[in-house]
């Protein structure tokens, strides 16, 4: 089997596909953080403690669009749409594919209006499943 | 009066986003076709007649329809099977032009999946390749040919 690292990826948003930057896309899978910490169990023994951290149990979603005319109105409407919006990253050659539900764009994303211009988009979703 | 919608079940689910959740359905809510559509709708109606045209038992069938009204038109008697198998049969008809228009207008708002989302391009490419032909029939007897064969208004 030959090994081959991900990096032109079909990106769906609310079931239709866009064209992203190159290279542009990275996602959490939102385990969220983990701790461990050392409990004295007397006598010179410890024992060690493990933390669930739920309070960082969401994915981020990061990638870039190019400031095209029609993209500009559609992230938009994504944005307008709150948590209500859906992300699926697919690559068919490798099988591999991560859902990310009820994801919303927080940041104010900017929009640069130049010949090189491309708009950064950062999402937080649910765990990506 | 002809129908504005009917349903069509596929035979294999489909997951869809809705309202920032994934939902799996079989359910396909169809309807007809309005102005926004039109294009792909006429390239189709006219693939239909032309289809007509080339085989005469097909034109004894429009002949017999056309002689029905309206209301005696009803969905059991349109022949999606055959009006298909038209089409498939034509030497002047590609196949692939045929599936091109009916692709366009089923993406362009006249699919919805659930009845609750319209069909995307993506997702129509997710449906077998057995129910994209059925549907196919269905659709194009039920809106299209029965729009071809509704009785003329006279003033």
């Amino acid at each position: 089997m030959s090994l081959l690292s991900i990096s032109t990826p079909t990106v769906l948003i609310n079931n239709i596909s866009y064209g992203i930057v190159p290279n542009s896309f990275s996602f959490t899978e939102g385990f969220g953080e983990q701790t461990v910490r050392a409990q004295s169990a007397g006598g010179g023994s410890v024992a060690q403690v493990y933390s669930d951290n739920a309070e960082m149990k969401y994915s981020t979603v990061k990638f870039s669009m190019f400031n095209i005319n029609l993209d500009i109105e559609r992230i938009r409407g994504w944005k307008a749409n709150r948590n209500e919006n859906v992300i699926e990253v697919i690559d068919s050659n490798s099988n591999f594919a991560r859902t990310f539900k009820a994801a919303a764009l927080t940041g104010d994303y900017e929009v640069q209006l130049s010949a090189d211009g491309v708009i950064d988009l950062e999402w937080k979703s649910a765990p990506a499943q | 009066m002809s129908k504005k919608q009917f349903e069509f079940i596929l035979s294999d689910e489909i997951s869809y986003a809705y309202k920032g959740d994934m939902k799996k359905t079989t359910l396909l809510v169809l309807k007809s076709p309005a102005s926004e559509q039109g294009f792909s709708a006429r390239r189709l109606q006219q693939f239909i007649m032309r289809a007509f045209k080339e085989n005469q038992a097909a034109q004894k069938i429009e002949n017999t329809q056309s002689q029905q009204s309206a209301q005696e038109v009803s969905d059991q008697e349109i022949p999606g099977e055959i009006l298909l198998g038209l089409l498939f049969m034509s030497d002047n008809i590609k196949i692939e032009d045929v599936e091109k228009e009916f692709k366009s207008l089923m993406t362009s708002g006249c699919c919805f999946l659930g009845g609750e989302t319209p069909l995307t391009s993506e997702k129509y490419d997710k449906i077998s390749i057995e129910d994209t032909t059925k549907l196919m029939g269905e659709y194009l007897a039920n809106f299209l040919l029965l729009s071809l064969l509704s009785p003329k208004r006279t003033s």
